[in-house]
């Protein structure tokens, strides 16, 4: 209308900063609202949204980003893809972004926007691709199958649908070829250096709490030399055998250089009880030692036999060794595969603090523990699961 | 009275005489002394069923990432918009669309649903549509609108209509926003699809939101999600509607609309329009709208931006976007002219949701409903954990007070509570008000785990109280004595309660209602492999009273629950697993391949007969304060 004048467009921040509330310290939310005010100031860049000029600029944001994120330079990464962002709204920008969140280790944030991604580019099949992979990898198979076999049906023949589904209906997920292709790509950005040509994924281990240790099936060491270890986020170590626990099948492996833990890894005060849910954590086993994002599966925990517990948690036959999380996403112990013909079982972490000591994986200062969800367990499970990688 | 007093006593006055005038909101005359007053609106965009945070702010700033506010959550969203409110109580909370769809697995998995009740409790009053409401259809859209639940292949689906378990209404209460569709049309009535606008009334002067998507939708959207709609030019839609508006004595006149532009700039300035969004549709849209038109609340991009643009006549008006994913609100606030009924100024701000300010309170109610959702999101509710032979109810199936369903949960806490490290128990008890309605059926449920199979959400329904079992030493007499407080009004029990215990298998018992308190059961066996030891023999008299029997019952019913007070009495007390663990457990010995539960050959020590036997032939189960029906 007529009568409205003189507007005023405030340039404020987050709520939290009110202007009468005392504050004593600059919070992060200030430093933000600072810097967006002075962003404020600058003169207007190029008046067309889209222009080609722009558009250009949205690629090369892209391809700088992809770089820093193929050297795992995270927030270089995020942010070249979030300029990106604004300049376009496309599907391809939020893959980057959503594979960026991943190689950072925040898997619920990648699969909160990825199911945007996939949900609102639904001619770009990559984002239904990549979520459906996310889903799965975080132990919601059937959700993941049905994305993707509606994907399909929009996009009949489409060869990287095609061959997801594929990998998901086989239990043992690989990304390779096409499926490490961009924007997609479903694998993480891993580092190679030191690795020998011939390395293979040979199983999975649990990363122990100090970062500088690791415990890994005994039968999957090498008479002598190194082993590598690398986790979901890509990071490599080097390790060397540190001590043999053969009444565990377990060994217990130096780590050459620390990996990361997120925060303290909290064990179980006890061993979980046959029936309890549970989740198991671990990479598939594969000739090559590409990196890879680990596989959750959840089930009910098994029976008590004599020293040892059945697993119970359905699983396809393979090497084992990843770590295992009771309802509340504690640390419950470790996978181990049964014999031959015989169901896999699991070392509790009560045997694994009584051999290794109770720093191993202590138990939770407060002893109220309450459910989490399994997309939180998945997260943590990034840094403290495994690739073990052997020479072939 | 001081002036001050006066003063107040004046205005009170004048309030009171307003408050009369406007008495009918039909009538279009405002109080002449009335003075200018602020309304506030509080806007979002493109929520898409973001309950939980979408993570930090802020990639593209300086800022580093440790710092990075962590923003969004419906919890967080409803308690600053409370925080808003609080500061006008003439308020009103709109949206500019998607707010569904395309949405993490905590809403998509239930279609939606959650979004909508989650925003109903943020307090959203208009909405406009967005391409992604017609994501799935506009009967969706509609049933989304007016609630009940989601029919799929002509059943209620299963993931529908959780609010008995999420704690909200069941069936689906549909959205109590309105979503507006001023430009869709369903092409067989010419009808707008939902309403144009909504009117809210401040101190008698109306203000109108029209909603409205982006015309382009078709050709964003799946085409059996837009069948049998038309959608028309944005501005022509506004501007037709001015006249209608004009007529009911409306003046201030908002926008919804889901497009939007980008900033031109490479920093997250919230609070910024670098580029005037030039170029943009939403720019093109402003550009042509009628000068009545006082803002636009806008969405689509998914950028933010706080901008005046020019309309038709040059003037600039406010232009806003707050991003997505509940990261940000707009707060804007608008100064209207009681005289004229119109707006004379506004301001706007982008307001990051952020997570970690001391002031902000989440919402616990919002945070409920998230919390119960994301529960049922995980995978283990459909999961197969064994199978049954045929149905065993919750209900008692003869006059003896047998009861199958509890039979089974019985059973199968004496298994888990077997071996030397979980109790020694050789008996176990489960309290019949605790085995909840059905019990186990054998017809597969509307989840398709094949009829017979019982899924972890099954067994769930039944043991839902989650409760830990616990394994406690008795004496044969308090065995006895345990089994006579059964009776209402008997050795502690309740006088208006009969409350039958079920026996886990190979524990037998007579009871005779026809005699007195503490004289009512006899021949209580208890038959472990091919051994039966007599406990209590056909006169009633207890075997052995000292001997020590180690009896597994839940933690209510060691407690003292159901008025089983004998069983405090209980020593060497060992805490266990929870119930629904051990059930779980136990079925999955009785999952394909391996043989179906039966509650007749599955145990041997039951030796083809009831645990709980009667005297005399009535078939009524005795409850309340009845003793011998």
């Amino acid at each position: 209308m007529a009568c409205l004048a003189g507007l005023a467009v405030v340039g404020s921040g987050a709520l939290a900063g009110e202007p009468a509330k005392p504050a004593p310290a600059v919070t992060s939310n200030e430093r933000l609202r600072r810097l967006m005010a002075q962003a404020g100031d600058k003169a207007a860049y190029d008046a067309q949204t889209a222009s080609p000029e722009r558009l250009k600029e949205r690629a090369d944001l892209l391809k700088t980003g992809e770089l820093a994120l193929s050297r795992r330079q995270v927030d270089k990464a995020l942010a070249d893809f979030d300029r990106a962002a604004m300049i376009l709204h496309a599907a391809d920008t939020e893959m980057a972004l959503v594979r960026g969140y991943m190689q950072g280790g925040e898997y619920r944030r990648a699969l909160a926007f990825g199911a945007h991604t996939a949900g609102a580019h639904l001619d770009v099949v990559g984002g239904a691709a990549l979520y459906a992979w996310l889903l799965h990898s975080g132990g919601q198979g059937e959700v993941a199958q049905r994305l993707i076999s509606q994907a399909l049906v929009r996009s009949a023949g489409q060869p990287l649908v095609a061959s997801v589904q594929q990998q998901l209906k086989s239990g043992q997920p690989r990304a390779a070829g096409a499926l490490l292709g961009l924007p997609a790509r479903l694998a993480p950005y891993g580092n190679a250096k030191g690795l020998p040509a011939n390395a293979r994924v040979a199983g999975s281990g649990v990363l122990l709490a100090s970062g500088t240790q690791a415990l890994v099936p005994l039968e999957l060491m090498p008479r002598s030399g190194p082993v590598w270890v690398r986790n979901g986020l890509g990071q490599l170590a080097r390790a060397r055998l540190s001590q043999r626990l053969p009444k565990l099948g377990l060994a217990l492996v130096q780590l050459q250089t620390a990996l990361p833990v997120a925060d303290t890894v909290w064990g179980a005060p006890g061993d979980a009880f046959p029936g309890s849910v549970g989740h198991a954590v671990e990479y598939v086993a594969v000739p090559d030692a590409t990196p890879a994002w680990p596989l959750l599966r959840t089930g009910f925990m098994g029976a008590a036999q004599g020293d040892s517990r059945l697993l119970g948690i359905d699983m396809p036959p393979g090497p084992r060794g990843g770590p295992v999380f009771d309802a509340a996403g504690l640390l419950s112990g470790l996978a181990r595969p049964g014999k031959p013909g015989q169901p896999d079982q699991w070392v509790t972490v009560r045997q694994l603090r009584k051999a290794l000591g109770k720093q191993v994986a202590p138990p939770p200062p407060t002893g109220e523990v309450t459910p989490t969800s399994m997309d939180k367990i998945y997260e943590s499970s990034l840094r403290l699961t495994l690739q073990l990688m052997t020479p072939r | 009275m001081n002036k001050t007093l006066i003063a107040a006593a004046a205005a009170s006055l004048l309030t009171a005489s307003f408050l009369a005038a406007c008495g009918s909101s039909d009538d279009p005359t405002p109080p002449v002394a009335m003075p200018a007053f602020t309304v506030k609106v509080i806007g979002f965009n493109d929520y898409h069923g973001n309950l939980e945070s979408p993570g930090t702010f802020g990639e593209s700033t300086a800022v580093p990432a440790a710092s990075r506010p962590a923003v969004g959550g419906a919890e967080f969203m409803a308690a600053h918009v409370a925080s808003l409110k609080a500061k006008n109580p003439l308020n009103v909370v709109v949206g500019a669309g998607d707010f569904i769809g395309a949405s993490p697995l905590i809403s998509s998995l239930f279609f939606d649903e959650p979004s909508v009740e989650t925003l109903n409790r943020i307090g959203v009053e208009f909405t406009s549509v967005g391409n992604h409401e017609f994501d799935k259809g506009s009967a969706e859209l509609l049933r989304l609108q007016n609630g009940g639940c989601k029919v799929t292949n002509g059943q209620p689906d299963p993931n529908s209509c959780k609010g008995a378990i999420v704690g909200t209404p069941v069936p689906f209460e549909g959205a109590r926003f309105k979503w507006l569709s001023a430009n869709v049309l369903a092409t067989a009535t010419g009808k707008t699809l939902l309403p144009a606008y909504g009117i809210k009334t401040f101190n008698g002067v109306k203000v109108a939101f029209i909603g409205m998507t982006l015309k382009a939708t078709p050709s964003i959207v799946t085409p059996t999600g837009v069948a049998g709609l038309e959608f028309r030019d944005e501005a022509q839609t506004v501007n037709a509607l001015i006249p209608e508006l004009r007529a009911q004595g409306i003046e201030s006149i908002v926008v919804l609309v889901h497009e939007g532009g980008f900033q031109t700039g490479l920093l997250s300035d919230i609070n910024g329009c670098e580029g005037q969004l030039a170029g943009s549709a939403i720019a093109s849209i402003v550009s042509q709208l009628d000068d009545a038109v006082d803002a636009v609340v806008s969405g689509h991009t998914h950028a933010a931006y706080n901008c005046k643009l020019p309309n038709a006549k040059g003037r600039s008006i406010p232009v806003t976007s707050s991003s997505a994913f509940g990261r940000v609100l707009t707060d804007i606030d608008l100064t209207l002219d009681p005289a004229t009924r119109n707006v004379t100024a506004a301001t706007a701000t982008n307001r990051l949701v952020v997570r970690n300010d001391p002031a902000i309170t989440p919402d616990g109610a919002v945070a409920k409903i998230v919390s119960a959702y994301k529960a049922l999101v995980s995978p283990i509710a459909g999961m197969v954990i064994g199978s049954i032979s045929t149905e065993l109810p919750s209900s008692r199936v003869d006059g003896a007070c047998n009861m199958s369903a509890g039979n089974l949960i019985a059973d199968s806490q004496l298994a888990a509570t077997q071996p030397a490290s979980f109790g020694s128990a050789v008996i176990a008890f489960m309290n019949g008000g605790g085995v909840r309605s059905p019990g186990f059926t054998f017809a597969s449920s509307a989840a398709g785990e094949g009829a017979g199979n019982v899924t972890y959400g099954e067994a769930f329904t039944v043991q839902p109280f989650g409760n830990s079992l616990v394994t406690l030493s008795l004496t044969a007499k308090d065995l006895k004595d345990f089994l006579e407080e059964q009776f209402a009004g008997c050795l502690g029990q309740s006088a208006t309660a009969t409350r039958f215990a079920l026996p886990s298998a190979g524990f037998k018992y007579t009871w005779d209602g026809a005699k007195a308190c503490g004289a009512r059961i006899s021949h209580v066996t208890l038959r472990t492999g091919s051994t039966t030891e007599t406990l209590v023999d056909a006169s009633g008299v207890v075997a052995n009273p000292t001997k020590s029997y180690r009896v597994t019952v839940n933690n209510f019913m060691a407690d003292g629950g159901d008025g089983y007070s004998t069983l405090l009495k209980g020593t060497n007390r060992l805490g266990g697993a929870q119930d629904i663990d051990a059930l779980t457990a136990y079925m999955t010995g009785f999952k394909a391949p391996k043989a179906a539960y039966s509650p007749t050959t599955s145990n041997a020590t039951d030796a083809g007969t009831p645990r709980i036997n009667r005297v005399g032939a009535s078939t009524t189960c005795p409850s309340g304060a009845a003793v011998n029906p």
